[in-house]
C-alpha cells in the first residue's frame, strides 16, 4: 500500500501560470507519479474524483471564469469549460453509500454557491450564501457547508439543495474575520462535529445536531488552515507565521487524572504560548511563511503540510522533525490530497478506453424541462463475475446428474447374452435342424418318387 | 517423487471405456483436481491422461461424452494441461458433441441424459473458455479460431438447453463482439423465437432476464462505430411502445382524470405515426375474454424487464434518461381506478373488475422499476425523491373517518403484496438519503407497516363463511384460535424491519411514531426474533426529545454484544504521544505491552549489539517515572471508581439545560464526556480551563 498526495498551487500568474504545476507523487516514497501543467487555482479550489483510470482531477482556475478537468497520466488539461464566474473553492460529494462521484460543489467569488450534478452536468442549485468570496466549501453525509469571507459558515441539507428550499440548515456567525478553513467529522448523523478556523484567531467547534457552539480555541495567530486527525484525537491548524499547532481533543483531568474531553458547552480555551514545542511544529517557520494547507496520512503519524512559499513538507508527529521535502510549487500551496492505493494501480498512462471527459458543466440553472429527462451519463456495467471452480460444489453436480445414467431400480431390462449358453443352444438347435433337414430330405424323396410314379 | 502425491498410472489403467465404472468418480475427479498429482505426474502419463480423455470426449456413448467433459473441467484447473496442445483438442471435441446435438432425433422429447450432457458439454466449454480469456498467446492460438464454431454449435442447441447456451453465448458476446458479428441476426431470430413462444412466462426468472439482456446487448454492440448512439436509440424505441402499450389503457380507463399522470405520459416522447414496434401488436378482445387484459400486462412487464436490462449490459458512456424511467414507473404506480376511473361505458361488472385488477398489477411492474433505479443511479434520483415517494404513497388504500384520512386497514390487509413491494421501493430510495424530514410523505406507509406487522385473528369467518360453504365445523375457530392467527412471512418480516431500521437512521420521525416503531422492536426481540441491527439502530438514532433510554433493555436483549459493551464502558480515543492511564485495566494492558515492547528492545540491542551507556539510564527514568504515576494512580483508583460513577448515573445538572432530566443514550455519551470538568472543579473557576494544559506530561516516545 502506499498513500499518493496531490499538491498543486496557486501559480505564478507573472509567468502566465508557465511555471504553475500540480504534482501526484508518493510521500512514503521519493516515487513521482505524474505532473499537470498550467494546474493552479485558489485555495481549495482544486478537487479529485480519485486517482488513477477514469478518476479526473478539477481545478477551478484561479482568476478565471473557468474548470480545468485533466485525466491521470496526462500533462494538459483534457477538458477546459467555461463557468458562469470565478470560482474559489470546489468539492465532490459522492453517492450515497458509493465512492462515485455525485455532485460538484463551488463556492464563487461572488458569495453563491454553485451545485452541479457531475453525471449530467445540469446546474442543480445556484444559492446566495455568502455576502464576500467563498472560501472553502466541505461536505459529509448530506451537509455541505461553506464558509466565506463575510466570515459566516453557511450550512445546507443536500435534499433541501435539490428540492429547491431557499433556507439554508444553519448560519453560524461567531467568527469576526474570513473563515479560512473548516474540517467535518463524519460517521452518525447525530454526531457530526464542524471545526472551522479564521483569521480572527480562532477554532471554533459546530454540533451540528444541536446546533450549538461547542467549544472555542483561542490562538496567537491568524489561523490559516486546518486538519483532523483520523480518530478525532487532535487537531492541526496553520497558523500565518509558519507555525503548525496541535490542539488536543482529549486530556486527562489534573485533579482526577481522568480522561475527558477538552471543552464543551461553549467553554472557551486558550492556546498558551507552547515555548517547549512540544506541540508545535516549526518546519515552516523560516521566512514565516503561512501555513496554507494540512493533511494527515492514513494512520495519523505524520502529516503533509504546504506553505505560502510553495513548499511541501512531510512531516512526523511524534519527533515534530521533516520526513521528506516534496518538489516546492509556485505560489501558496493551495490543495493538499492524500490517496491510499495499492501499489502501481496508477499506470502513467491513461486507459485506451476510459472516459476522457465530464459532462460539460452548464451555466444556466436546471429546468423542470431538462429533470424530466434528466440524461445520465452513465457506463453501465454488468455485475455477473466469472467464477472460479468450487470443487466441492462441482463435485456434488457430478453426482447429481451422475443418476441419470444409473439404474436404481434393480429391474435390468437389459438383454444378457451368456457365451456358453450361446453355444449349447446353438448345438442344440444345429441338432434338431439336422434331424429336421434329415426328414425333410426323406419326406421330399418320397413326394418326389410319387410324383414321378404319377406321371 | 513425493510420496503424498497421487501416483497417476495407477489410475490410468480403468480409463478406457467402461473400466472407469469400476472406480468412483468422485473419488477420480477430486485426485484429478489437486496440482500435486498433475505437477509429479511423467510427460508420459500425463499425455495418456488427456489422450483418454480426449478419447472419452469424443466417444459415441453419451455417458463417456459425459464423463469426459467432467474430467475436462477437472483438467484444465492445472495450467499446465490449459496451456498444452490438448485444450484446442478437447474444445474440438466439445463443439463436435454440441454439433451433433447429443444425437437427440426428437427434440420435443429429448432423453434427460442427452440433456445433461450437452449442459455439462456448455459447462466445460464456459470453464474453458473463461480460462484461456485474458491470456493473449492462448487466445490468439486456440479460442479465437474455433470461436465461430463454437457460436455456431451453440446456436444449433439454444432450444435443447436454452439456459446454458443462452449463457455462454451472452459471455461471448460481451467479451468477443467481432466474432460475434455474423452470428447477430442468427442468435437474435433464435432469442425472439424463445421470447414469442408461450412459454416464454413459464421459463424461470433467471432465464427469463438471460434472454432479455442477450436481446438488449445484441441490439447494439455489434454494431462497428457509435454504439452509444445506437443504445440510446434503441432505448429511445422501447421507451416510445412502452409508452404506446401503456396508452391502450386509455380507451377503458379515464387517464385524463390524473392530471399528473397525463403529465406524465406527455413528456415520455411522442410516439410516430408510423412507429415500427418491436413485438408484434396486440390482439386484445375483452368481449371475447375479459382476461385478454392481462396480455397488456404481460407486454409492458416484458417491455419494462427489457428497459432494466438496458441498464445492466455493459455498455461505454451512454446518456441514459433517468427521467423517463421514473417517469415510465411513476405512470404505472399511477394507473389506480379510485383516480383514473374505469370508463362508464363500460358496464360489465366482471369486465371492471378484471381491469382495476390488471391496474393492481401494472402497479407491481411500476414498483419493479422504481426498485431497481436506486442501486444503479443513487443520489442521481434524488431531485425526483419527493415526486417518487408521493406516487408510491398513493398505493396505500385509505378511508376517511370524522373528516380524517386515516389508512384502511382492511384495504391493507387486502393486497398486502403491493404494500410490502411499495414498502421495498421506500426502504431503497431513503437508503440514499440522511435526515429525511418530509414525513407526510411517509406517515401512511409507516401506518401500513404497523398494521401488517402485528399478527391477526380471522375476523367474521364464522359469520359469513357459513353462508358460502358448507363447513364441517367451525368449533374449530373457537376451540383452536391460536391455530387460525396469521401473521406476514419471513421474507415480509424482514422487509417490515428493513422500513423500521431506515426510518429510525435516514428519518427525522415525530416522537410518537418513533416510539411506537420502538416498541415493536423490542416486543419482537423480547418474542426472540432476530433484530439485531434494528435494536443497534434504537441504540444509535435516539429521539431527540426521547424521555427514556433504550439502553437498559437493549443489554438485556443483547446480553453478550460487543457494540452494547462499548456503549456500558464508554471510552475515548487515546493519543498518539500520550500515556495518561485512568482505569486499572488499562494500566494492566498497557504495562502487558510495555514489557513486550522492553522484550524487543532487549533482543533487537543484543541483535545490533549496541548498548550504550545513555539509553539504559533513560529507560530507567522512564520506568520510574512510570512506577510513581502508577501509583498515584492506584492511590487515587478506589475513590475515583465511585466518583466515576456517581460522574456517569447522576441526574444530569442545569449545565445541560436543553437536554431531558434523563438522557438517551446518545446524550449519556456526551455527558459523561462533558460533564468530568463541571463536577470535578469549582464552578466558574477561571483556572479551569488553562488546567489542561499544565498536566505533567510524560513523553515515553521521545527516543
Amino acid at each position: 500500500m502506499d498513500e499518493l498526495l496531490f499538491y498543486n498551487s496557486v501559480g505564478d500568474p507573472s509567468k502566465k501560470h508557465s511555471t504553475s504545476f500540480g504534482f501526484l507523487s508518493s510521500i512514503h516514497s521519493s516515487q513521482h507519479i505524474g505532473q499537470y501543467r498550467q494546474c493552479y487555482s485558489n485555495i481549495n479550489g482544486t478537487t479529485l474524483t480519485g486517482i488513477g483510470g477514469e478518476h479526473k482531477v478539477i481545478v477551478a482556475c484561479k482568476g478565471k471564469a473557468l474548470i480545468h478537468v485533466y485525466l491521470h497520466g496526462k500533462e494538459s488539461p483534457e477538458q477546459t469549460i467555461p463557468l458562469p464566474e470565478e470560482v474559489s473553492c470546489l468539492e465532490i460529494f459522492p453517492h450515497p453509500n458509493s465512492e462515485r462521484s455525485w455532485l460538484l460543489v463551488a463556492g464563487a467569488v461572488s458569495g453563491r454557491l454553485y451545485v452541479w450534478e457531475l453525471d449530467s452536468g445540469l446546474l442543480l442549485a445556484v444559492k446566495e450564501s455568502h455576502y464576500q468570496s467563498v472560501g472553502v466549501v466541505k461536505c459529509s453525509k448530506g451537509y455541505i457547508v461553506s464558509g466565506g469571507a463575510d466570515s459566516r459558515i453557511v450550512v445546507w441539507k443536500v435534499l433541501d439543495i435539490l428540492t429547491d428550499s431557499h433556507k439554508p440548515y444553519v448560519i453560524f456567525t461567531d467568527h469576526t474575520l474570513p473563515v479560512t478553513d473548516i474540517t467535518i467529522s463524519s460517521g452518525l448523523i447525530n454526531d457530526i462535529k464542524l471545526w472551522s478556523v479564521s483569521a480572527d484567531q480562532t477554532v471554533r467547534c459546530y454540533d451540528l445536531t444541536s446546533l450549538a457552539l461547542v467549544t472555542t480555541f483561542v490562538a496567537q495567530q491568524p489561523i490559516h488552515s486546518i486538519a483532523a486527525d483520523p480518530a478525532f484525537r487532535c487537531l492541526y491548524i496553520g497558523l500565518a507565521n509558519g507555525m503548525i499547532r496541535m490542539v488536543h481533543l482529549f486530556q486527562a483531568s489534573p485533579q482526577t487524572q481522568i480522561w475527558e474531553q477538552v471543552g464543551g458547552f461553549g467553554k472557551i480555551i486558550t492556546l498558551k504560548d507552547d515555548i517547549d514545542l512540544r506541540e508545535t511544529f516549526t518546519n515552516h517557520q523560516i521566512g514565516e511563511n503561512p501555513v496554507t494547507r494540512i493533511a494527515v496520512s492514513f494512520d495519523g503519524t505524520q502529516i503533509v503540510t504546504g506553505d505560502s512559499n510553495g513548499r511541501v513538507l512531510v512531516l512526523d508527529v511524534a519527533t515534530k522533525q521533516t520526513v521528506r521535502t516534496l518538489k516546492q510549487l509556485a505560489g501558496p500551496v493551495s490543495t493538499l490530497k492524500l490517496f491510499r492505493m495499492e501499489a502501481n494501480i496508477v499506470s502513467n498512462s491513461a486507459l485506451k478506453t476510459a472516459v476522457r471527459t465530464i459532462p460539460v458543466l452548464k451555466r444556466s440553472l436546471v429546468e423542470d424541462l431538462d429533470l424530466q429527462k434528466h440524461e445520465v451519463h452513465r457506463k453501465f456495467t454488468d455485475s455477473e463475475n466469472s467464477r472460479q471452480l468450487d470443487l466441492d460444489n462441482f463435485l456434488d453436480t457430478v453426482k447429481s446428474e451422475q443418476k441419470w445414467f444409473s439404474n436404481f431400480t434393480g429391474v435390468d431390462s437389459s438383454v444378457k447374452q451368456n457365451k456358453e449358453n450361446l453355444g449349447s443352444e446353438l448345438a442344440e438347435l444345429r441338432e434338431s435342424y439336422a434331424s429336421m433337414k434329415s426328414k425333410y430330405d426323406a419326406l421330399y424323396d418320397e413326394h418326389s418318387k410319387l410324383l414321378m410314379n404319377n406321371k | 517423487m513425493s510420496e503424498e502425491c497421487f501416483p497417476l498410472s495407477s489410475v490410468l489403467p480403468y480409463m478406457e471405456g467402461s473400466k472407469i465404472e469400476e472406480i468412483d468418480l468422485g473419488y477420480l475427479l477430486s485426485t484429478l483436481a489437486r496440482p500435486s498429482t498433475i505437477s509429479n505426474a511423467s510427460k508420459t502419463d500425463l499425455n495418456h491422461l488427456c489422450a483418454r480423455v480426449n478419447n472419452y470426449l469424443s466417444s459415441n456413448n453419451a455417458k463417456h461424452r459425459w464423463l469426459g467433459s467432467k474430467m475436462a473441467i477437472v483438467l484444465n484447473t492445472h495450467i499446465e494441461i490449459t496451456a498444452s496442445e490438448y485444450t484446442s483438442k478437447y474444445l474440438g471435441a466439445l463443439i463436435r458433441v454440441l454439433e451433433s446435438k447429443c444425437f437427440v432425433k426428437d427434440e420435443a422429447s429429448a432423453p434427460v441424459y442427452a440433456i445433461v450432457t450437452l449442459e455439462s458439454c456448455c459447462d466445460a466449454l464456459s470453464f474453458i473458455i473463461n480460462n484461456i480469456r485474458g491470456k493473449h498467446a492462448l487466445t490468439r492460438e486456440m479460442l479465437t479460431p474455433k470461436l465461430p464454431s463454437i457460436i455456431g454449435s451453440l446456436l444449433e442447441i439454444i432450444n435443447l438447453v436454452p439456459q446454458k447456451a443462452i449463457d455462454l453465448l451472452y459471455d461471448l458476446l460481451k467479451n468477443n463482439s467481432t466474432t460475434f458479428r455474423p452470428f447477430g441476426s442468427k442468435f437474435e431470430r433464435a432469442l425472439l423465437g424463445l421470447l414469442g413462444s408461450d412459454g416464454f412466462n413459464k421459463f424461470e426468472q433467471r432465464l427469463q432476464h438471460k434472454i432479455l439482456k442477450s436481446l438488449v446487448l445484441l441490439s447494439f454492440s455489434l454494431t462497428k462505430n457509435s454504439t452509444s448512439e445506437l443504445w440510446r436509440t434503441k432505448f429511445n424505441h422501447y421507451v416510445q411502445e412502452t409508452k404506446s402499450v401503456i396508452q391502450i389503457y386509455s380507451e377503458f380507463m379515464s387517464l385524463d382524470e390524473d392530471e399528473d399522470l397525463t403529465q406524465q405520459l406527455n413528456a415520455l416522447p411522442s410516439v410516430p405515426e408510423k412507429f415500427e414496434p418491436q413485438f408484434p401488436p396486440l390482439d386484445v378482445d375483452l368481449n371475447e375474454s375479459p382476461l385478454q387484459i392481462m396480455k397488456i400486462v404481460s407486454r409492458v412487464d416484458l417491455l419494462v424487464n427489457l428497459l432494466i436490462q438496458f441498464l445492466q449490459v455493459p455498455t461505454p458512456q451512454v446518456k441514459a434518461p433517468v427521467g423517463y424511467l421514473l417517469m415510465i414507473g411513476q405512470i404505472l404506480v399511477g394507473i389506480n381506478h379510485k383516480f383514473t376511473p374505469i370508463k362508464r361505458d363500460i358496464r360489465d361488472v366482471t369486465l371492471r373488475q378484471i381491469i382495476a385488477q390488471s391496474a393492481t398489477l401494472m402497479n407491481h411492474v411500476g414498483l419493479k422499476i422504481l426498485n431497481v433505479l436506486p442501486n444503479i443511479f443513487g443520489g442521481d434520483l434524488l431531485p425526483h425523491l419527493n415526486s417518487v415517494l408521493s406516487s408510491v404513497d398513493t398505493l396505500i388504500p385509505v378511508s376517511r373517518v370524522n373528516g380524517r384520512i386515516i389508512v384502511d386497514e382492511v384495504g391493507v390487509l387486502d393486497n398486502p403484496e403491493l404494500i410490502f413491494a411499495g414498502l421495498k421501493t421506500r426502504i431503497n430510495f431513503l437508503e440514499l438519503v440522511e435526515g429525511f424530514a418530509n414525513m407526510s410523505l411517509l406517515h401512511k406507509s409507516i401506518d401500513a407497516a404497523l398494521i401488517l406487522s402485528k399478527p391477526r385473528i380471522p375476523q367474521g369467518v364464522a359469520k359469513t363463511s357459513e353462508q358460502r360453504l358448507k363447513n364441517v365445523s367451525m368449533s374449530d375457530l373457537l376451540s383452536d384460535q391460536k391455530t387460525f392467527i396469521t401473521e406476514a412471512t419471513h421474507e415480509q418480516k424482514n422487509v417490515l424491519r428493513q422500513y423500521f431500521k431506515v426510518l429510525l437512521t435516514k428519518c427525522v420521525l415525530n416522537y410518537s411514531k418513533q416510539s411506537e416503531i420502538l416498541r415493536l422492536i423490542i416486543l419482537d426481540a423480547v418474542k426472540g426474533a432476530e433484530v439485531k441491527e434494528l435494536l443497534y439502530a434504537a441504540l444509535l438514532y435516539p429521539h431527540k426529545e426521547a424521555h427514556a433510554s433504550v439502553l437498559p433493555m437493549v443489554k438485556q436483549l443483547l446480553n453478550d454484544d460487543e457494540l452494547v459493551s462499548v456503549f456500558l464502558n464508554p471510552r475515548l480515543p487515546v493519543l498518539p504521544t500520550k500515556r495518561v492511564v485512568d482505569q486499572a485495566l488499562m494500566e494492566e494492558s498497557e504495562q502487558e505491552r510495555e514489557e513486550e515492547e522492553e522484550e524487543r528492545r532487549v533482543k533487537k540491542m543484543k541483535i545490533e549489539e549496541m548498548e550504550t551507556t545513555e539509553a539504559p539510564a533513560e529507560d530507567n527514568r522512564k520506568e520510574d517515572m512510570r512506577e510513581e504515576k502508577k501509583e498515584t494512580l492506584e492511590a487515587n483508583s478506589n475513590g475515583d471508581v465511585s466518583d466515576y460513577e456517581s460522574m456517569i448515573f447522576k441526574p444530569v445538572g442545569p449545565l445541560v439545560e436543553n437536554q431531558v432530566a434523563q438522557p438517551s443514550v446518545e446524550n449519556e455519551k456526551l455527558v459523561e464526556a462533558e460533564q468530568a470538568p463541571s463536577t470535578q472543579s469549582p464552578p466558574g473557576s477561571p483556572s479551569d480551563d488553562e488546567s489542561d494544559f499544565e498536566i505533567p506530561e510524560i513523553d515515553i516516545d521521545d527516543d
